[in-house]
């Protein structure tokens, strides 16, 4: 067990020195991919703890995302408060928003809850959606630039941020699968009713897998707002919910690589596939019913059941 | 009084209408999880797809609207029973988990919603009043009439669900599978074939429902999972399990509705939907009709 | 360091009068399950001793399970009281349960099919694993990785205790039938319970994996943990337990040591149907 802790190790570092090296190699293009790819990892790692470890449905990733997006717009528009910290108060919104859905949705059965996620984002959604004086409403909002020592901050900048807050997530993720509140998680997903008798809290560890999610894809949204510089709230409709989902069962649910592999195939996809953007949702839900109906461990999943056999 | 009445007379009949959209689609989805366990997210799309077929039909076809009707309900029904086909049954067959399943009949609804949104370029698909755009007048009052076709079909649509239920040897097959799956099996009904036969009744259910409001209620291809939570929303509202329950729950959440968007404003119509599970689910989470034309022997 | 000297309380064979002394561990008071119309138990008392295999038997429906389920925190009881060490615990919730030391096992068994064996074993940790907290697992602090480790290597303990240790990296869905029982046993015990409660875990299994069973048994009372055993099957009952409990359609109909129990003339009408 140690060494695969090592190993793992290494990988994550050489592709991070990669990723730290790549500005100096490609075109703004690419850049803007991985910028794009990062973020979504985030945001399916996050949906990967309450999903695939934890085994619920959450279809309301976008509500998160939103929350994470606005608050600091809203923040450094209207009040002039600096990214920095507008930051780390959105993470805590995100947080707090989280622990407060987490008692009524936990109140639910199976299905309804996956119903009341999707009720949470689309709640959200309206909530930003009208009131334009605050939010700019369905116009959208410019997100005003970050200014650090006096310098605005470009894409190069927020490549780097977005790469940095990868690799936290994904460690924070690591740590959490690789260790016994992972175990946790996967107890209440295969057998809530044998969990609870070896003395897991079922409840608890629904709503830390939960906030979890939550608050990753609130980080998710802060950092795709600013890089973006423009958000409305169709950023942060249904597509946005199914596209994550997509990307983690692609990927691999219950695997830790799974969320990023599905994240960097989804945002690829389009660009080298599609070139009319009315096709995207019908691709995605293809992708969907060919991963669930010939690949239901997806990409990473399928792979790693490969080498555990040879 | 009379000023009164002609206020409220409209506002009513739009919230039975649109109540009665998202009480049958929350129909179709009990008659689905009845006989099945199942929860089908692809639910709204069934109706959007009715739709979809039904306005193809008459615009693009140029189809009168008498056989456009069929054509969409068959439309919606056939693309019920495909759904059951080709992801339930396979699904199933391998033992899946029930998380799998709700992303399975999610991306069937996706596939639907991206298939007509590429063809339609995800604009509305409008489909005009049926009888024409002049309101019926009743002691000079004016009365919507498509929402009075859609009482009114509603109303049928519940009766024959209800006789086909309870009146009928197929409908008796299928609620035995509702109840207790193997012992059905081992009675020599076809299990399979009536969780078929449930998507296919769901299917015709909200295609009707979708075509019969699409004039007043506009589609266009990603509408579906929207109308799906309202239809949920009003299963849950209503009470689980029980169809007429969810009938109710959804006439509930329209005419709260529009009795919010008539006096208030349509800002606030959306989030009462929301308000409204809140309450429930706090004081009264086993739905507020639960007992709803439940059987004697059912009440304990 | 031998296997039986990692538990303090281990103990000398019992006999009838050092039996009688032990202390009462369980104490199951007037209890009384309704399930809507349906009465499953009606006043049933149950006393299990510290240190001993007491053991529940009954004709099939009789409520056993259900009894199982009301100590176990899976519901609550109707009327009646459960005390575990003199502490009322009936309305307690399942993971509530195993932290004051009950753990179980299922008549059908519910091991986690995504995890291998060790895994399963391992999740049986968690009422005393205080160390694996969120911050300080995802920070990765030296007392989580010290805590993992000891959870692992007790883990393979149990499963040698068991004499399953060879399956430990198994993956647990594909495992037959009776060392699923085996593994779900050694999952129960990695908990560190005071008392077990195993339910029928004879049932579908050939005669060897009885007899494995049987040493199972006997290895986990000879440690100190005590037994609440419900079976269906007389022969292992009668040949490992101290003192037995007959439940018939939810009514405890006698108790007493496994000759007297056997000697029992309602005792044998009940799961006969008729006096011998």
């Amino acid at each position: 067990m140690v060494s695969r802790v090592k190993r793992d190790f290494i990988v994550l570092f050489v592709v991070l020195g990669l990723a730290a090296v790549l500005p100096l190699m490609v075109r703004e293009i690419y850049l803007y991919l991985v910028r794009l790819i990062g973020i979504y990892a985030i945001m399916a790692l996050g949906l990967n703890i309450f999903m695939g470890y934890c085994g619920q449905v959450n279809i309301g990733v976008a509500g998160f995302f939103c929350i994470g997006a606005y608050i600091p717009t809203v923040l450094q528009d209207k009040l002039g408060w600096h990214y920095l910290i507008a930051f780390p108060i959105s993470a805590f919104v995100s947080l707090f928003v989280g622990w407060g859905m987490s008692w009524p949705l936990l109140r639910l059965r199976g299905h309804s809850m996956a119903i009341g996620t999707i009720a949470f984002a689309m709640a959200v959604y309206l909530l930003f959606e009208r009131f334009p004086t605050i939010t700019g409403g369905s116009d959208g909002t410019v997100v005003p630039a970050m200014t650090l020592f006096g310098q605005t901050m470009g894409n190069i900048f927020y490549y780097y941020l977005i790469l940095v807050f990868f690799a936290v997530a994904f460690l924070i993720c690591y740590f959490l699968a690789n260790s016994q509140i992972g175990l946790a998680l996967r107890a209440v997903r295969d057998n809530e009713e044998a969990a609870a008798a070896m003395g897991v809290d079922i409840n608890h560890y629904k709503r830390l897998a939960w906030l979890v999610n939550g608050v990753l894809a609130g980080i998710a949204g802060s950092l795709y707002a600013q890089q973006a510089g423009f958000i409305s709230p169709d950023t942060f409709a249904l597509s946005t919910n199914v596209l994550v989902l997509v990307m983690l069962c692609v990927g691999g649910p219950g695997t830790i690589l799974g969320p990023v592999v599905g994240a960097a195939i989804m945002t690829i996809l389009p660009y080298l596939l599609v070139k009319i953007q009315q096709y995207t949702l019908l691709m995605q839900g293809l992708v969907l019913f060919a991963v669930l109906r010939f690949l239901p461990d997806g990409v990473v999943g399928t792979i790693s059941k490969r080498f555990r056999s040879t | 009084m009379f000023k009164f009445l002609g206020d409220f007379l409209p506002i009513i009949i739009v919230g039975l209408s649109l109540g009665s959209l998202f009480g049958l689609v929350g129909l179709a989805f009990t008659v689905i999880i009845n006989a099945s366990q199942l929860v089908n997210f692809a639910q709204g799309d069934f109706a959007m797809f009715g739709v979809a077929v039904c306005w193809f039909a008459l615009t693009v076809l140029n189809v009168p609207l008498w056989l456009a009707f069929p054509l969409g309900v068959i439309g919606a029904a056939l693309f019920g029973l495909l759904t059951e086909k080709v992801i339930i049954t396979p699904l199933q067959r391998r033992g899946a988990r029930p998380f799998t399943m709700i992303l399975g009949t999610m991306a069937i609804g996706i596939i639907a919603a991206g298939a007509v949104g590429a063809y339609t370029k995800f604009w509305w698909m409008k489909i005009n009043p049926f009888l024409g755009s002049e309101p019926w007048r009743l002691l000079k009052l004016p009365i919507d009439h498509q929402g009075v076709m859609i009482i009114f079909a509603t109303v049928v649509l519940v009766i024959g669900y209800w006789v086909f239920l309870n009146k009928t040897r197929l409908g008796l097959a299928l609620r035995a599978t509702g109840f207790n799956r193997d012992v059905s099996i081992l009675l020599g009904i076809q299990t399979a074939k009536m969780v078929g036969l449930s998507f296919l009744i769901s299917g015709v259910i909200s295609g009707i429902a979708g075509i019969l409001c699409a004039p007043l209620s506009a589609f266009n291809a990603i509408q579906g999972l929207p109308l799906a939570i309202n239809g949920f929303i009003a299963v849950i509202v209503g009470g689980w399990g029980n169809p007429y329950a969810a009938l109710l729950g959804g006439i509930t959440l329209g005419l709260v509705r529009a009795l919010l968007t008539g006096y208030l404003s349509s800002a606030y119509a959306e989030m009462a939907t929301f308000f409204v599970l809140i309450i429930v689910l706090t004081l009264r989470p086993q739905g507020l009709f639960s007992r709803f034309m439940i059987p004697e022997s059912k009440k304990n | 360091m031998a296997w039986w000297e990692l538990f303090p309380n281990a103990s000398d064979p019992l006999n009838l009068a050092i039996l009688k002394g032990r202390a009462f561990m369980l104490n199951v008071k007037e209890i009384s399950k309704d399930f809507g119309g349906l009465r499953a138990l009606h006043q049933v008392d149950l006393v299990v001793r510290a240190g001993t295999i007491t053991a529940l038997i009954g004709p099939n429906g009789a409520g056993k399970t259900t009894l199982i389920n009301l100590i176990s925190g899976v519901y609550g009881p109707s009327e009646g009281t459960i005390s575990f060490e003199e502490k009322r615990i009936d309305r307690f919730p399942p993971h509530k349960v195993a932290e004051i030391g009950i753990a179980r096992t299922f008549q059908l068994t519910k091991l986690f099919e995504g995890m291998s064996v060790l895994e399963n074993v391992m999740v049986g940790a968690h009422p005393w694993a205080r160390n694996s907290r969120f911050f300080p697992t995802v920070l990765h602090l030296p007392k989580v990785r010290c805590e993992r480790d000891d959870i692992c290597e007790y883990a393979m303990k149990m499963l040698k205790l068991i004499r399953v240790e060879h399956l430990a990296n198994a993956p647990a869905g594909n495992l037959p039938h009776g060392q699923q029982r085996l593994v779900e046993l050694a999952r129960a015990l990695t908990t560190k319970p005071k008392l077990i409660l195993v339910d029928e875990p004879a049932a579908g299994l050939n005669p060897h994996e009885e007899g494995m069973l049987q040493e199972a048994l006997k290895s986990i009372v000879d440690t100190g943990i005590t037994i609440l055993l419900v079976e269906h099957h007389m022969r292992l009952v009668m040949r490992i337990s101290h003192w037995v409990y007959v439940l018939d359609v939810g009514k405890m109909i006698a108790h007493g040591t496994p000759e007297e129990i056997g000697k029992n003339p309602l005792v044998v009408k009940a799961y006969l149907g008729k006096e011998y």
